[in-house]
Parts: structure tokens; C-alpha cells; sequence
């Protein structure tokens, strides 16, 4: 492809942008050479926490379009997702809730200081490169900011890094997708080199669905074949990146982005009431930079972020006097961080991180508190690390005020916590590595926990989890046998969660409020497995499986039915398989996931009982390298093909069976 | 290739099983109560359950046993007439009729977002969200006539010649409506609206003729909860108690009321049940409860007109099994019953 054509669709495309306003055609998949064969495994069996990963080479495989979707696949986690593509999907790690799953998108935190909850489902999966879910905290590096240690899991998300090979200026991918419910879905990225130092990339998708998906509604003895209404979904996304890399150890990046969307709430599917009228419309801008250097025995940090986040939420059916309920939520997030690191001795770093934050929100509700929330957090970390040993330890300081136009303000906050972990390999030539570790966390009161008229407690305390692991890992390449590698690792666990913030009703059904009430003990277990087969006749091969088993407790009340019983929507055995294939240009997918039964409600009572669901999707692609470095590829992708009738919350029907055909090329 | 697969498929399709089947043996309803259920808001649980006095028994979700499908959901109000039972379905936008003692289901009404009914000559009176009462009758099952009335209407009653409809304006807020409806019931149209205090709820009379109508108020310190009179002879405010309540119902012209009662940072501070002779409007006692039983979170009270017997209901955390408590009216408990699976216990019909 010549540079003239590449300038030429590059301004066609800037065209139909303007002319939609600023919302986007292409397409695009940054499609790496991609070699699936994996004789290099992942680090993630030497990391001191334990840690989960997905490269692109597998996100291709595994159906999915957001990134809620593909995180299903890690053990651990559970993912509640009210079904189709527009439908919220936020995401609980060991079982601890969503509001402690931290996710940082190019290595800055994605804030939501109203909910407190990351909508995974509004994240499309076609700009990332590399998910990796880390218990505790992101341990391959100490040189982080101070708020990668604030939660107690964090999803680090990684968006598409140019691969242009030397000569190359500048490097087009573009694809569609469609499929059932009426979805569209195309994608572009073009990255670009100014020169050996400057590489700008710009990535733009769209998506859109009627998300009218049948589904059986079973009411006793009535069945009823229904469709989903009011589920539509129109969503777009820019992201610009611009990366100056003066050498290797001095690096600067600087990201814009921009997501718009508007979509229907179906609601929940009510017998002999089928209106569903309620409609949400979402803006997120956010520009964040990032500078690092490295010295020869240390290394500085610097990030820095604003976001601008809106959403307005219209019911127009409403009964009040408008007849209509129309609200405007929007908040803004600065964000500054330092950190620093330095090896003092050979086998020993020590880093110091400084974040500052400040959030503010506004809203037209009555009475609105219109609150301003301003963090410091100071962290230390201290890595003591050896061949077969390491130990991570750090303390985090976190002071937090919040001032309010009108009403009380709850006063400020400082806490310490802590975090220790540990990695050992017991004998040198066995690639087997025994990790532990615990940390002290908590999470703060949302602004809705605390000014949401009629429901905020301006008395909230902190919620406290105290976590504490341990685990096995093995990872070997063999030279003989059919195997060609394997990943295991397994982790047991126990949380313990105090001070719970709960929603409790008060004086009638209309006025609500939340409490420091809950009490809740959890254990578990995490498993994966990952097995690489030699080629034979030119056929790859690889395996993996994930297993998460989980007794969640609540010890709120004693005098409540709800006492010991299990947490609703966490079933105690859950997985996932995949099985990949890869011939030649083609390749093949199979992906399983499943859920064991679980309870809707904190009663665990048969009445309440959800029964046990699975889905399994496969897929085929076929590659067509044409002239050199031009690749055009075909997929389809049969998704749920034994049709499974499920709810993941009750009565949010999941879609069935349904397909997806794409087409991807890169110039 | 394929076969490789099948025991993974086998797997998992084992894993699977049917829905859960409600596993309580079905009851004949003969000398007994009938528990409406709320149900938690979108889980299509509002549930019926049949209380058995020869036995003591519960039965669980009579209505899904005798009729094979759910009721719908927030099951709002219900009343027995002429030999059926009415259940309010609010958030299924219906009315479903039921034979009174079999609770076989006849037919279901529909009407947008209905609250409270009453019966009145062959006919019932349904208030809807959307700002009407509905008039049905009893034979036809046909709306014959809609009645405009105020915001968010809630309950009503009939004294003399006309209907008196209380508007609340929940959905409203902060400006809550604060008005009641009289309707003539001749010509079945508004004639006037007395206007009293914020969010009127519940509706009833005395031997007097004077009626009662609760309110919640508006949550602030100005316009606390408060029962406010109303002389029907002119249809104008006469007076008020300064007694804040959730609910109440009425017995030879003595109200059985319960209030949950919320400090300034909503902890809550105490459930009470006052006591209030209707003729002296003076509080006889504050706690109707002599004998120290517990109710979690009183949410309705149904007074059985043969005894006097007084029924709490007990919704409990809103999310767990409620319990029904059957007082005599000296306030000592004669019996308690959980509905479970049902939520949200609200109304008690009495079946002779």
C-alpha cells in the first residue's frame, strides 16, 4: 500500500468522521504477527501476586467484544452482566463486590467516584492488546502510582502499541463485524511514524445493535417465547495516542479519548408488563500522560489526568407531574502522581509514589450536595528479590476530605494499610514457585453512598477486606513428549470484609439509606491451566482451563434469615475451557464457560436457587497473508450454540444462540 | 475431532437442571387467612400464601400451586368481595380475580401501575399511578368508567355519597401532592379536592362519619408524618393529630397504627405502635405490643372485623422470608407464621 492511498483513506475517513459528527467508520484490529504457537510463556508464574493474563493472540479467540466478556475467562472472577451488548457488566474478583476492582486503562486508574463500579461492558475489547487481572496489586514492577495500590484487585488494561517494521511509516488496520441483533461494528486504527521518535496512532469504533434477542420466559407452567425490547445500543469511541520515545529508558505518552453512547434499558422482564421506555446516554473524555525514565539504578514515574465524565438518565413514562424523570450526572476527575524507584543494593528496590486527586460532581437532584473530594496518597514499597526468592512490602497512606455546598460533611479520613507478599522456587532445577501473600485494604464511601438524596449517609465508614492467599505455581517447557509447555497455578484464599456498606430501607419502600452493616467471609479457590501441544502435521495445539471455587459467608445479623448463608449471585463452582486450533491459515476456537447454581438473594432458600448454566461458543478464522505484510482475515463466530436459556441476575435474560461474521485487513 | 469434545459437552449439560419446583404439598383452603406478599421490586415475587388455623400451617405460594404461574409482581393490595378475591398486581399492571376460597384464578384486569381498591355495590374501585380510579364491575370484570383525580392516588374510601381518593404524589418528589379527592359517586366525577398535608397515603372512617387520613409528610422537620380529619358532612379539613404513623387501620373507632421512627442520620431510633381513640383524638397508649414480641419492620396491618384481632405483618430486611404476627387487642401475641418463600407480607384477608 502506498503512502498516497494511505493519506487518501486517512482523509476519507477524516470526512465521514465529520460528517457523523466526529463518530467513526473503520475499523481495525492491530494485528500483530502473531504467533499462537506460544513457545514463550508468560511471567505471570514468577510474580510474587498472583496474576492472569490475555494477549491479543487470544483475545481474537475468544468471541467476545468487550472487555467484560473476555475477563469471564479468568478464574476468580464473576462477572454480572444484565445481557446484551448494552447491558451493564461489572466485575467482583474473589468475591469482594465491583467497587474493589480497580482498572487501569494505559496505566492510569479509571475513575467513577459516583458508583464506584467500572461498566467493563462499555470497554470495547477492539483497541486492547493485553489484559492482565492482579490480586492484590500490579507486582511486575514497584515504579507505579501510588493508586495501583488502593484496591484490591486491578485489571490493567493495555491499548495497541504500534508494530511497524523498519521502513514502515505508517500502518492501516481496518475490519467490520456484523452478526445478529442487527450489530455493526466497525473498527480502524492507523498508526503513524513521523520520525525514529514520534509515533502517533488514532483508533476509532463503532457499534450499534437492536439487541432484540428472543429468549423463553418461564413462569410456572407458562412458557413464553419473548424478545428483548428497548435494548439498542449505538456506541462510539475515539482514542488518539502519541508515544515519544527518545531511547529506551526515556519514554513519553500522551492519550486522548472520547467515548459517546446512547442505549435502551430493558429493565427487568416483568410478568404481564412488557413497557420498557427507560433510556441512558453516556460521555467519557479523558486526556492522560505519562513520562518514564529510567537512570541506571533507578527509575521515575510521572502520570497525570483529567477526566470528564457525563450521563443522563431519561424515563419518560414516569408518573410524576412532568410525567417524566430526567437526571444529569457528570463529575471530574485531576489526577497527578510521582514515583520513584532506586536498587540500593543488588536485591533490594525501594519506591516511593505520591498521587493527588481531585474528584468533583455535579448533579440535578433536590437538595444535591454538589460534593468535592480531594485524596493524597503516599506509598512505599520495599522489593527484596533473589533467583528463587522475593519479597514485596508496602504501606499506604490515604487521607481523604470531602467538602459539600450544602449539607454535612463527613470529615477527614487517614488511614495506613498495608500489603506483604512473598514468592519462593524450593528447588533450583524445578520451575515450581510457592507465593503468598495478604493485604490490608478498604474502600471508600461513593458519592452516592454519601450524598444520593434521599438514600446518602453522610455517616459512612470506610469498608474494610483484609486478604490473605497462598498459592502454587509450575511452568515448564519440555523438550520431549507431546507437550511442548504447560501453566499451572493455583491460589487459595480468604477475604474478610468488614463495616460492609448495605442499602437498608427506611420508613417505606420510597426512603432507603445505606449503613456500615455487613459482616462476610470468604474463601476460596482459583485454578488454571494452560497446555501447549507440539505441532503434529502442521497442527497446533493448545488447551486451558480455569476452575474458581467459592463459600462466601455473610455474618451480618444474627437474628437475620440471611445469617451464614452464601452471598446472592456467587455460586460456589464456576470455569471456563478453551481449545484452540491452528492449521495452516485457518484457525479454530472452542470456548466453554460455566456456572454452578447460586442464590438471588442472601436467603439460601430453593425458592431463591438460580440453576446452573453453561455456553459455549466456537469460532473460525481463516488468514490471507497477500502481498507482503498485507493480511486480510475472515471470521465467524457461532456464540451459546447449544442455544442455553440463562440468567446471570435474575430475570435479565442472556442472549441465545446467535452469530457474529467479521472481516479484518491491515495494509 | 468432534468426538474429543463431546464428553466436555456431556459435561456440562449434566451440569445443568431443571428450575427450581416449589416443593410444598398443595392445601385446600377451607377456615383461614390469605397473606398478599409484596415481593421484591422487578423479581416477579409477589406471592399468596394460605395460613391454615386448624393446622397452624402455611402453605407457601398458594396462588403458583393452584394456578401453575406466578402472580407478577409488587402485589400492592387485595380485598375478597361477592365471593372473589381481588389482588392489586402493581408493577404487572392488573387486577387479578380469584375465586375467595379456592384462589383459582378467573381473570386478570389490566390497569396501569393500580395501588389500593376497595369494594363498593357490585363494583370495585382501583386507584392507578396514573392519576384515575378505575371503576370494574363485578360481573363483566370491565373498567367501566375511569375517575380523574389527583397525582399518584393511594388510598380511597366511600362515606355517604361520595368517594373520597387520597393523592399522594409519591412519585413527586419533594412537591408531593396534598390533596383528597371527592368524587360523587352518582355521576362519578371530581367535585372537589380538600387540600390537607403532604403525601396522604391511607384513607378510613369512624361511627362519627369523620375520616382519617394518613399522610408520610414530606421527610423534613416542617411536615412531619400526621393524621389529618376531615368532616364529611362539608367535606373540609376540621382538625389534625400530631401523631406521626406509617399505617394504621380501624376497630369500633380505635386505630391500630405502627410507626418506624429515623434520627437526623437515619439510625433507626425505635419502632412504635400507637394506640389512638378516633373520637377523643388522644393517643390511649404508644405501644400497642404488651408483651415485648419483636417485629423486625412492621409493613401493614390488617385488623379481622369478627374478633378484632390485630395482624402485623413483618417484612423484615426486605429481601429475606416475612413473618405474619396476629395479636389479641389487649397487645399480647396469639400467634406468629413465616410466609416463606414470600417477601414483603403486607395485606391479611380473612377466609370464613
Amino acid at each position: 500500500m502506498t503512502t498516497k492511498n494511505i493519506y487518501r483513506i486517512f482523509f476519507t475517513a477524516l470526512a465521514l468522521l465529520a460528517a457523523t459528527e466526529m463518530n467513526a467508520q473503520d475499523t481495525a484490529h492491530v494485528l500483530k504477527n502473531v504467533d499462537v504457537k506460544a513457545q514463550k510463556l508468560p511471567e505471570s508464574g514468577k510474580s510474587v501476586m498472583p496474576v492472569q493474563q490475555l494477549k491479543k493472540e487470544n483475545l481474537n479467540t475468544l468471541n467476545s467484544l468487550s472487555v467484560a466478556d473476555a475477563v469471564k475467562y479468568f478464574s476468580g472472577v464473576l462477572v454480572k452482566d444484565y445481557g446484551g451488548i448494552g447491558g451493564l457488566k461489572t466485575v467482583s474478583v474473589r468475591s469482594l463486590g465491583a467497587n474493589y476492582t480497580g482498572v487501569m486503562y494505559d496505566g492510569i486508574l479509571l475513575s467513577d467516584i459516583q458508583g464506584g463500579q467500572i461498566d467493563l461492558g462499555k470497554l470495547s475489547l477492539d483497541n486492547i492488546d493485553e489484559i492482565s487481572l492482579y490480586n492484590g496489586q500490579p507486582s511486575n514492577n514497584i515504579c507505579q502510582p501510588a493508586r495501583a495500590y488502593t484496591t484490591a484487585s486491578m485489571l490493567m488494561l493495555k491499548t495497541g502499541i504500534p508494530s511497524l517494521i523498519a521502513g514502515e511509516k505508517i500502518k492501516l488496520n481496518a475490519g467490520i463485524k456484523t452478526g445478529s441483533f442487527g450489530l455493526v461494528n466497525p473498527a480502524a486504527t492507523i498508526h503513524y511514524k513521523w520520525n525514529e521518535k514520534i509515533f502517533t496512532s488514532f483508533n476509532t469504533e463503532w457499534q450499534k445493535s437492536n439487541g432484540e434477542y428472543p429468549f423463553t420466559f418461564v413462569n410456572g407452567d407458562s412458557v413464553n417465547k419473548m424478545k428483548r425490547i428497548n435494548s439498542d445500543i449505538d456506541a462510539k469511541r475515539i482514542e488518539l495516542d502519541n508515544r515519544i520515545v527518545m531511547n529506551d529508558s526515556n519514554k513519553i505518552s500522551i492519550k486522548a479519548y472520547y467515548y459517546r453512547s446512547e442505549r435502551g434499558l430493558p429493565g427487568a422482564v416483568i410478568i404481564d408488563n412488557p413497557n420498557a421506555s427507560q433510556r441512558l446516554w453516556d460521555r467519557v473524555f479523558f486526556v492522560q500522560g505519562n513520562w518514564e525514565k529510567r537512570f541506571t539504578r533507578s527509575q521515575l514515574l510521572v502520570n497525570a489526568k483529567y477526566n470528564y465524565s457525563f450521563n443522563r438518565y431519561l424515563d419518560p413514562d414516569y408518573l410524576n407531574s412532568n410525567g417524566k424523570q430526567e437526571n444529569n450526572y457528570s463529575q471530574k476527575e485531576y489526577y497527578l502522581s510521582g514515583a520513584y524507584a532506586y536498587d540500593i543494593l543488588s536485591f533490594l528496590r525501594l519506591s516511593y509514589s505520591a498521587d493527588f486527586i481531585a474528584n468533583t460532581m455535579n448533579a440535578d437532584l433536590y437538595n444535591f450536595a454538589y460534593p468535592t473530594r480531594y485524596t493524597v496518597l503516599n506509598n512505599v514499597v520495599a522489593q527484596l528479590k533473589w533467583q528463587r526468592f522475593e519479597i514485596q512490602a508496602n504501606l499506604l497512606n490515604t487521607i481523604v476530605n470531602d467538602k459539600v455546598k450544602s449539607g454535612i460533611e463527613p470529615g477527614n479520613r487517614n488511614k495506613f494499610t498495608p500489603s506483604v507478599a512473598a514468592s519462593y522456587q524450593p528447588f533450583a532445577n524445578v520451575p515450581v514457585r510457592v507465593r503468598t501473600f495478604y493485604k490490608d485494604i478498604f474502600r471508600m464511601p461513593t458519592f452516592n453512598d454519601l450524598y444520593y438524596t434521599n438514600l446518602g449517609n453522610t455517616n459512612l465508614k470506610p469498608e474494610y477486606a483484609k486478604q490473605y492467599d497462598i498459592g502454587v505455581t509450575w511452568q515448564q517447557n519440555f523438550s520431549s513428549g507431546i507437550l511442548q509447555a504447560i501453566s499451572f497455578s493455583t491460589d487459595g484464599y480468604y477475604n474478610k470484609v468488614t463495616d460492609k456498606i448495605v442499602a437498608v430501607p427506611r420508613q417505606n419502600l420510597f426512603m432507603w439509606t445505606m449503613l456500615n452493616f455487613g459482616k462476610v467471609h470468604i474463601k476460596g479457590i482459583d485454578a488454571g491451566i494452560q497446555l501447549f501441544f507440539k505441532p503434529v502435521h502442521q497442527i497446533h495445539l493448545f488447551v486451558k482451563g480455569n476452575y474458581t471455587y467459592q463459600k462466601t459467608k455473610d455474618l451480618s445479623d444474627p437474628s437475620s434469615a440471611t445469617y451464614k448463608d452464601e452471598l446472592p449471585y456467587t455460586p460456589k463452582h464456576s470455569g471456563s475451557a478453551n481449545f484452540g486450533l491452528e492449521y495452516k491459515a485457518f484457525t479454530f476456537n472452542y470456548n466453554a464457560l460455566f456456572s454452578g447454581s447460586r442464590y438471588r438473594l442472601g436467603e439460601n432458600i430453593p425458592y431463591n436457587e438460580l440453576s446452573s448454566w453453561n455456553t459455549q461458543d466456537i469460532s473460525v478464522a481463516y488468514r490471507l497473508h497477500s502481498k507482503q505484510n498485507n493480511t486480510w482475515k475472515l471470521t465467524f463466530e457461532l456464540n451459546n450454540i447449544f442455544n442455553q436459556q440463562y440468567d446471570i441476575v435474575k430475570y435479565y435474560p442472556m442472549p441465545g444462540r446467535s452469530f457474529r461474521a467479521g472481516l479484518n485487513f491491515q495494509l | 475431532m468432534w468426538k474429543w469434545l463431546m464428553p466436555v459437552v456431556v459435561f456440562f449439560n449434566a451440569c445443568s437442571k431443571d428450575d427450581v419446583k416449589p416443593t410444598e404439598p398443595e392445601v385446600k383452603p377451607t377456615n383461614g387467612l390469605f397473606v398478599l406478599d409484596e415481593g421484591a421490586f422487578g423479581s416477579n415475587s409477589a406471592m399468596l400464601t394460605y395460613y391454615d388455623i386448624a393446622t397452624a400451617k402455611p402453605s407457601g405460594d398458594i396462588f403458583k400451586q393452584v394456578n401453575g404461574v406466578a402472580l407478577g409482581d409488587i402485589g400492592n393490595d387485595a380485598i375478597t368481595y361477592g365471593g372473589k378475591m381481588y389482588i392489586v398486581v402493581n408493577n404487572s399492571n392488573k387486577i387479578v380475580v380469584t375465586d375467595a376460597r379456592s384462589a383459582a384464578l378467573i381473570k386478570s384486569i389490566s390497569l396501569n401501575q393500580p395501588r389500593q381498591i376497595i369494594s363498593y355495590k357490585d363494583k370495585v374501585l382501583v386507584t392507578s399511578w396514573e392519576g384515575n380510579v378505575a371503576v370494574i364491575d363485578t360481573t363483566s370484570f370491565a373498567i367501566t368508567k375511569t375517575v380523574k383525580v389527583g397525582l399518584n392516588p393511594e388510598g380511597l374510601f366511600v362515606q355517604g355519597s361520595n368517594l373520597y381518593v387520597a393523592n399522594s404524589g409519591g412519585l413527586n418528589f419533594p412537591n408531593y401532592d396534598k390533596t383528597v379527592s371527592v368524587v360523587d359517586i352518582n355521576t362519578w366525577a371530581e367535585t372537589k379536592k380538600i387540600t390537607i398535608g403532604p403525601n396522604p397515603q391511607k384513607i378510613f372512617a369512624n361511627s362519627t362519619g369523620n375520616l382519617f387520613v394518613s399522610t408520610f409528610g414530606d421527610y423534613t422537620a416542617a411536615n412531619p408524618a400526621r393524621i389529618y380529619i376531615i368532616d364529611a358532612g362539608t367535606n373540609t379539613l376540621k382538625d389534625s393529630i400530631n401523631k406521626p404513623i406509617s399505617d394504621l387501620a380501624i376497630f369500633n373507632d380505635t386505630a391500630y397504627t405502627y410507626y418506624t421512627e429515623y434520627d437526623a442520620n437515619f439510625q433507626l431510633k425505635g419502632i412504635t405502635y400507637p394506640v389512638i381513640d378516633t373520637k377523643t383524638k388522644t393517643v390511649v397508649r404508644d405501644n400497642f405490643i404488651t408483651d415485648g414480641t419483636k417485629v423486625t419492620y412492621p409493613y401493614g396491618i390488617s385488623i379481622d372485623a369478627s374478633n378484632g384481632d390485630v395482624y402485623i405483618t413483618d417484612a423484615k430486611d426486605f429481601v429475606s422470608t416475612g413473618e405474619v404476627f396476629c395479636f389479641g387487642r389487649d397487645g399480647k401475641l396469639k400467634f406468629k407464621f413465616s410466609v416463606s418463600p414470600g417477601v414483603g407480607p403486607k395485606k391479611v384477608l380473612f377466609l370464613r
